[in-house]
């Protein structure tokens, strides 16, 4: 019986080794498809023209409007690491939120580049992008990350509810890594 | 919003009628279990004897109107006339002496004042319901219409909104039922839909472009009303370049997190922006209506916005016909037509209860391009076209997925017949796997503007493809249904154009080469064919939709 028990101990760690495996091969291949598609896009995105935008009142997160009793009642929403990430435990992850400007800023692509370089394929952290572009949303869902476009919202004001929502820790810039926001918990 | 407060439970359909009836306008319901204070010096106003008594004491209402409206019981006023009684006499002890309390109707006043209790009458001139054709059953409440078995629970439902649409009036069966009945047909009669708001289109997922190209095409043509879109499509971006304001969310999928816990969140942002830009009707496009909608709009206030349900048909035999209960949420449906018959569950099912929601069919909806058609030179010269026979393909992921191979058949195949091809892809997908090296790969959208500059196009059969393919566009037409696809049988719609002579379609198994070339020798012959030019069902929509067909 011991045999037999430390034969299926020894094949399930080798299957689990052949799942990692598989996992970090197929992160390497969303990666390098990001990369590639990230390169064409933002040359298009730099050559123009910027899409004309409506003007909006609307809230960009309406839930910002509740009160903090009422937001403090609801449940942490998870953040997914993105299929260029083989991160099995995600969930340990902080989140933090990265403020994005528009798809034509000089250097944008660069920034980017340099971003997932870092959450692939061992992420330092689960990442919420925030985007005054909305051409950006269909790339990044096409890798499994999250956005919310804010358009002329600051990230600042949006902090607190993006706090209660992903349990947030911070808003960073993209394009020098500052801080823009800290949740209370962090400072 | 109005002075004060209406504090009562959000279920109540009493206090759902009530906030109609009061008009205190969105955001002027608390719920007992999260109110602050009452804001102004208007009355605050009490659901329930109950319910002043559970919240009273952690309230700071010392210099506010108190209206306290009091229920009867079912057969009398045994329990109500104590709760009544208990209340007054706290309201003494607690130093409120601006405290009233209010029966529903002049019968049950009348009750409470032979059992000693000062009150007054909310409904002055109880309406009539002799013609009544809805009874109002309560514990727990529900509505029996009379031509109906089952009667319509009134779970996550606002009555005040069901009550504009029941002409005849409620009747109830006694006691409080009565009284709710009477307050409901009142209320009913009184209130309209909120007129001169904006649209609120929903749009359900991130994936494909039918249901944000079916809403473009609506709010296309309601020119006169602000349209606005709560999107889970990640092609928002498209939404926003037609010139329309847009929510964007990411959905229980995207973020990999329980339904509950992401409908929590749904709830209270939907509710949070109804309250703000009170729709004057919000429009679903899609195979359900989501349980957070109907929450959001049962909370007492959100009646007045109309619930449309755009439910496109030809749904798979197999699909989940539970989603089509979702009716009963609705204060209409429309539905896009189908040139194709429909013979699956959205023809054939009955869901166990209805709510109060017409059915109406309009004619295929298909969205206008709003650059006009271009012609084929400009077509042509738009894309950098030669010379020569050009086709178009049109076959997202799906399609090339659910036949391996497919994508090298048709290239193969119009080589050999010497029409160069042109691959489109989707504004939300990456280019699909199995395309030649040398494919000439481009994102169009929307596609119809260049449909001219093609000689044949071959396209999945999904419903905007379809329709836009069969009653717009007059060159062959290669369907390659996609078989997987979850709800949609793209297939039944791909076999009525090849029986009505309207188009070719790949078999269903076997060899598809003798398909293909069929198809490309048309496309070489510069075929023209006949097809139904039908107006786009989508100007009638916006009718209805407005409120005014």
């Amino acid at each position: 019986m011991a045999d037999r028990t430390a034969d299926l101990v020894e094949e399930l760690r080798r299957s689990m080794l052949r799942a990692d495996t598989l996992a970090r091969r197929l992160a390497r291949h969303e990666y390098a498809a990001l990369r590639g598609e990230l390169a064409d896009l933002t040359a298009r995105w730099a050559r123009g023209p910027s899409p004309q935008r409506p003007p909006s009142d609307l809230p960009v997160l309406p839930e910002a409007r509740l009160a903090a009793e009422n937001l403090a009642n609801l449940p942490v929403l998870p953040v997914p690491v993105g299929w260029i990430a083989a991160e099995g435990r995600a969930e340990r992850l902080s989140v933090m939120a990265v403020a994005v400007p528009e798809a034509d800023t000089p250097g944008l692509g660069e920034r980017l580049a340099d971003l997932f370089e870092q959450l692939h394929p061992e992420p330092f952290s689960r990442v919420v992008f925030l985007l005054r572009d909305r051409r950006l949303g269909p790339f990044l869902a096409r890798y499994g990350l999250v956005y919310h476009y804010i358009g002329e919202e600051d990230p600042v004001a949006l902090g607190p509810v993006l706090a209660a929502r992903y349990g947030l820790s911070e808003i960073r810039n993209l394009m020098d890594g500052a801080a823009l926001w800290r949740s209370s918990a962090e400072m | 919003m109005k002075d004060g407060a209406l504090i009562g439970s959000a279920a109540d359909p009493a206090v759902q009628l009530l906030a109609a009836w009061l008009d205190g306008g969105p955001g002027w319901f608390a719920h007992p279990d999260g109110l602050g204070q009452g804001g102004g010096t208007g009355p605050i106003w009490f659901g329930s004897a109950e319910t002043f008594l559970a919240t009273v004491a952690r309230l700071d209402i010392r210099d506010a109107p108190i209206r306290v409206v009091l229920r009867r019981d079912w057969s009398g006023l045994s329990g109500a006339g104590q709760a009544a009684q208990l209340a007054l006499a706290t309201a003494r002890e607690r130093g409120l002496p601006d405290i009233q309390c209010v029966a529903i109707t002049e019968a049950a006043a009348a009750q409470f004042r032979r059992a000693g209790i000062s009150v007054d009458a909310l409904l002055k001139d109880e309406p009539g319901a002799a013609e009544a054709d809805v009874e109002l059953l309560d514990a727990p409440w529900r509505l029996r219409w009379r031509d109906r078995d089952r009667p319509l629970l009134l779970d996550q439902i606002n009555l005040a909104r069901i009550a504009r649409h029941v002409p005849g009036g409620f009747v109830g069966a006694g006691g409080d039922a009565a009284d709710v009945a009477a307050l409901a047909t009142a209320a009913g009669r009184a209130s309209r839909a909120a007129t001169g708001g904006p649209v609120l289109f929903m749009i359900p997922n991130g994936i494909g472009l039918g249901h944000l190209t079916r809403c473009l095409a609506m709010a296309e043509e309601l020119p006169s009303a602000r349209s606005v879109f709560w999107s889970y499509s990640h092609a928002s971006n498209l939404i926003e370049e037609a010139g329309f304001e847009v929510i964007s969310r990411p959905n229980a999928t995207h973020l990999g997190a329980p339904v509950d816990d992401w409908r929590a969140w749904e709830t209270a942002a939907f509710g949070a922006l109804v309250d703000a830009l009170q729709p004057a009707a919000i429009v679903v496009d899609g195979p359900e209506i989501d349980a957070f909608v109907a929450r959001a709009l049962a909370v007492p206030g959100r009646h007045a916005p109309e619930v449309v349900w755009v439910r496109r048909g030809q749904w798979r035999a197999a699909s989940d016909t539970r989603r089509l209960d979702t009716q009963v949420f609705a204060t209409r449906v429309i539905v896009p037509g189908e040139l194709a018959p429909d013979q699956g569950p959205t023809e054939t099912y009955v869901p166990p209860v209805s709510g109060p929601a017409p059915i109406d069919r309009v004619a295929p909806i298909v969205r206008k391009p709003g650059i006009g058609w271009l012609s084929r030179r400009e077509a042509r010269r738009g894309l950098g076209l030669g010379w020569g026979r050009t086709c178009l393909v049109s076959l997202g992921g799906d399609a090339l997925a659910d036949r391996p191979g497919l994508a090298g058949t048709i290239d193969r195949v119009a080589r050999a017949h010497r029409v160069r091809l042109v691959w489109a892809i989707s504004p939300l997908a990456r280019r699909p796997a199995g395309l030649p090296d040398d494919a000439d790969c481009r994102v169009l959208y929307p596609l119809t503007p260049f449909l001219e500059a093609f000689d044949g196009v071959i396209s999945a059969a999904g419903y905007n493809s379809f329709h836009e393919l069969m009653t717009g566009y007059d060159r062959p037409v290669l369907f390659a249904p996609v078989r997987s696809d979850a709800s949609d049988d793209q297939s039944a719609r791909a076999r009525h154009a090849a029986a009505e002579g309207l188009a070719l379609s790949l078999p269903e198994d076997g060899p598809i080469t003798e398909a293909l070339a069929e198809f490309f020798a048309s496309v070489r012959a510069g075929t023209r064919i006949d097809r139904p030019r039908l107006e786009s069902g989508a100007g009638a929509a916006a009718m209805l939709i407005a409120g005014k067909a």
